[in-house]
């Protein structure tokens, strides 16, 4: 272990000028995060401020009411049950051909990885993502979003209620 | 993608044998070559189906992109020390050790993939050897960052590495029952964990944390 | 007269704020001397190409994301779609090869920002952790309007890629090329300059160029060694091969070259980027591939560079609808190996600069 007992040690130059270079890189150093310290602020106060999301945004699943026909445009073809990673779309339904109706449209959205891959296959773009990401609860059982929640697209219990929304 | 360090191997090495190749095989072999009648491994639903004619897909000879060797088991060590040592082939660098594993057959194929820097030419190995002995000689004499790979291999597949210096579990804990990427594996929750389990579910039942449906 | 002394055994993590995720390193110290290093994996395994046996080639876009290497995306996305374009056979369109050129190297840069942040902190400097959190900041915001996901973004697609570039897209990523080179230098005067920097990395946890290739090392930890080697210049995959970059190669092995090869590497990504922007032609960005594809029977190994290093995938098909067998050849996994060896004989303060240097991510080391 001889190579390793003094790995910092540099022979050629003398401690003084060591000590004169280290000050150099430190000033260097101080000078730019200074110059950090007057330029505009990049974060913002999360709870207080909010972020506009892209309209691509993954965050939670919806089936939106057609206001034509004021219901969702959901075929009840399971392609999303089908396409789905993790499983976590539940679907049920009664009826034959024209007369199906959906009994039972559940999303685990605990499961969900927000893949997008059921919003892709849909044939008739009846499941959304929806540009909210508070979704987090108490309470896991909330978590399990039924057909009426997800035509309200909307959390069962937002923890953050009352937040002001600066636009940015 | 070059077949040309395959040829040069086998001409050293009249014992191993090159992936069968797309056009030198002609179409609907079955003799040789991974994948035949495997196709019932996935749920056979729509291959039971009459539409089934539809889709020969059991019937188009595999195709091996990668250049590569089948190498008997006792021929394994010498053919790596050449590959290694030998400027001539000079595949000095280990991408890694694995194994796919054929219940149907009875195999484990284990698998290596080799490469060479200078040259950038590549060349995978493999070794068909029984699932029941599945012993092979270890290779990290001859590339150093074997080591490892064979240690995950014996983890995930079951396989003996022979002279390995250090053949313990890598990923699985130590206590670990069975070889998780054996096509036959099935995942039991150990005794303890399941009572554990059924404490966790009474203190969640009683925190009002809520149940499943 | 001799002091009698005796080797300690000392239990790094798996909770240390150094080891990035849950690592556990057994260092066998004599004095202050390591005299061994045992990295301790696995905590984080979760058997991704077990899972990915059970599922279709499009839904293991959305697993090869999250259960490889989270922080670089898109680089598993990359060889995950690569290796089943292959074996398939489906062509790509040519705007598709620039996109996703385009995200992959904008995938390292971010994923660089992230090590050159802890490798800061690290080494005391929390000022770089911030300052290469804004910078990425930006890039996720490119990545979640391209996409819709920051991290995780399921936008490659066998055969293309899931949606065009939003409009403006291209202006912003400009934009963002343009400021990233101004705040490089930044970096050079907070850390290549800085004395306590330089103190802990020069000549610090070397790998010689032998070992490095015989460990199986890859990628910027090889490259600082002095092995010139690139899969984008070896084996060119996306449109590598028509874009100029220079791979930044070191020889001196210690974790001042990693950094600088590192550093040197998001320079070349702008380039990359800025002439990918250029000549990005209009057309197709997907070609029709089935919802439950099934890829002939057949085996290929897919290789890519990932920021990590030389990240492979081989895949076995047997003709049905999901892979029979994928064996992901992780980088980092390798790369910690040689850690062992890069280790020995250095002091117990020195274990964290070489840990941090070598850029490992857990799950990809655990997969
Ligand atoms: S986003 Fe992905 S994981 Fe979530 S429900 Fe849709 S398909 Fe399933
Ligand atoms: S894919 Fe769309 S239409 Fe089909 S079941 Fe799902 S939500 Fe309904």
């Amino acid at each position: 272990m001889s190579a390793q007992m003094m790995p910092h040690s540099d022979g050629r130059r003398s401690r003084m000028v060591r000590i004169v270079a280290g000050m150099v890189g430190l000033v260097v150093g101080l000078k730019s995060t200074l110059r950090a310290m007057f330029e505009p602020k990049v974060t913002v106060s999360y709870p207080l401020q909010k972020l506009n999301v892209s309209p691509r945004w993954h965050g939670l699943l919806a089936l939106p009411i057609d206001p034509e026909t004021d219901n969702d445009k959901c075929i009840i073809c399971f392609q999303c049950e089908r396409v789905c990673p993790d499983r976590c779309i539940h679907i049920e339904a009664t009826g034959k051909a024209k007369d199906r109706l959906l009994t039972r449209f559940d999303i685990e959205m605990d499961k969900c990885c927000y893949c997008g891959l059921c919003v892709e296959v849909c044939p008739t773009e009846a499941i959304v993502f929806v540009p909210h990401y508070e979704a987090s609860t108490y309470n896991r059982a909330n978590l399990l979003y039924d057909l009426d929640d997800l035509h309200r697209a909307a959390p069962k219990e937002p923890i953050a209620t009352g937040v002001v929304k600066v636009r940015q | 993608m070059s077949w040309a360090l395959a040829e040069k191997l086998k001409a050293a090495f009249p014992d191993v044998e090159l992936f069968p190749r797309a056009g030198t095989e002609p179409a609907g072999t079955r003799d040789q070559g991974p994948g035949t009648g495997s196709g019932e491994q996935v749920t056979a639903a729509p291959e039971s189906t009459p539409a089934a004619p539809r889709r020969p897909a059991h019937e188009v000879p595999p195709q091996y992109l990668t250049p590569g060797v089948y190498v008997p088991r006792e021929k394994l060590l010498p053919v790596c020390t050449t590959l290694a040592g030998d400027p001539e082939f000079g595949l000095t660098y280990l991408s890694f050790v694995s194994a796919v594993d054929w219940p149907d057959r009875n195999e484990l194929e284990v698998l290596y993939h080799l490469y060479s820097h200078q040259t950038r030419q590549e060349l995978a190995l493999k070794v068909r050897i029984p699932r029941d002995d599945a012993h092979i000689p270890s290779v990290s004499g001859v590339w150093d960052g074997a080591n490892w790979h064979e240690r995950e291999a014996y983890d995930l597949l079951g396989i003996t590495f022979d002279g390995h210096p250090n053949l313990r579990r890598i990923m699985m804990t130590d206590d670990w029952v069975g070889h998780p990427l054996r096509k036959d594996y099935v995942y039991q929750d150990p005794p303890w964990l399941v009572e554990v389990a059924k404490e966790r579910q009474k203190d969640a039942e009683g925190l009002g944390l809520g149940e499943r449906v | 007269m001799a002091l009698r002394t005796e080797e300690l055994m000392l239990n790094m993590g798996p909770q240390h704020p150094s080891t990035h995720g849950v690592l556990r390193m057994v260092v066998t110290l004599d004095g202050e001397n390591v005299v061994d290093v045992q990295p301790d994996i696995g905590y984080l395994h979760s058997s991704v190409e077990k899972m990915m046996e059970n599922r279709t080639y499009l839904q293991n876009i959305a697993l090869v994301d999250r259960g490889m290497d989270y922080l670089s995306a898109m680089a598993n996305e990359e060889v995950w779609v690569l290796a089943c374009e292959r074996l398939g056979k489906i062509e790509v369109p040519e705007r598709a090869r620039y996109i996703r050129t385009i995200m992959l190297e904008l995938q390292r840069i971010s994923s660089h920002l992230i090590w050159l942040g802890t490798f800061g902190i690290d080494l005391g400097a929390f000022t770089a952790f911030l300052w290469a959190m804004r910078e990425r900041e930006r890039i996720m915001d490119l990545f979640e309007s391209a996409t819709g996901g920051r991290l995780h973004h399921v936008y490659f697609r066998i055969g293309g890629v899931f949606e065009d570039l939003p409009e403006g897209w291209t202006d912003r990523c400009e934009e963002f090329c343009d400021y990233f080179l101004d705040r490089l230098p930044e970096y050079d005067e907070l850390l290549t300059g800085n004395p306590i920097f330089l103190a802990r990395t020069q000549g610090v946890g070397v790998l010689p160029l032998d070992t490095a290739i015989a460990m199986g090392a890859s990628g910027p930890v090889a490259r600082a060694s002095g092995l010139a080697y690139d899969v984008r210049k070896a084996h060119p995959y996306e449109v590598y091969e028509r874009v100029e970059f220079d791979i930044p190669v070191r020889s001196e092995g210690d974790c001042y070259a990693r950094y600088l090869v590192r550093l040197e590497e998001m320079r070349q990504s702008v380039r990359i980027i800025r002439q990918c922007l250029e000549r990005l032609p209009a057309g197709e960005i997907r070609s029709k591939v089935a919802v439950t594809l099934r890829l002939p029977k057949g085996e290929v190994y897919a290789r890519t560079e990932s920021p990590r290093g030389d990240l492979g995938i081989y895949l076995v098909s047997d003709g049905a609808d999901r892979p029979y067998r994928v064996k992901i050849r992780a980088p980092a996994f390798s790369n910690l190996y040689a850690l062992t060896e890069m280790m020995r004989g250095w002091k117990v303060a020195d274990v964290i600069a070489i840990l941090g240097s070598i850029d490992i991510v857990l799950s990809d080391v655990d997969r």
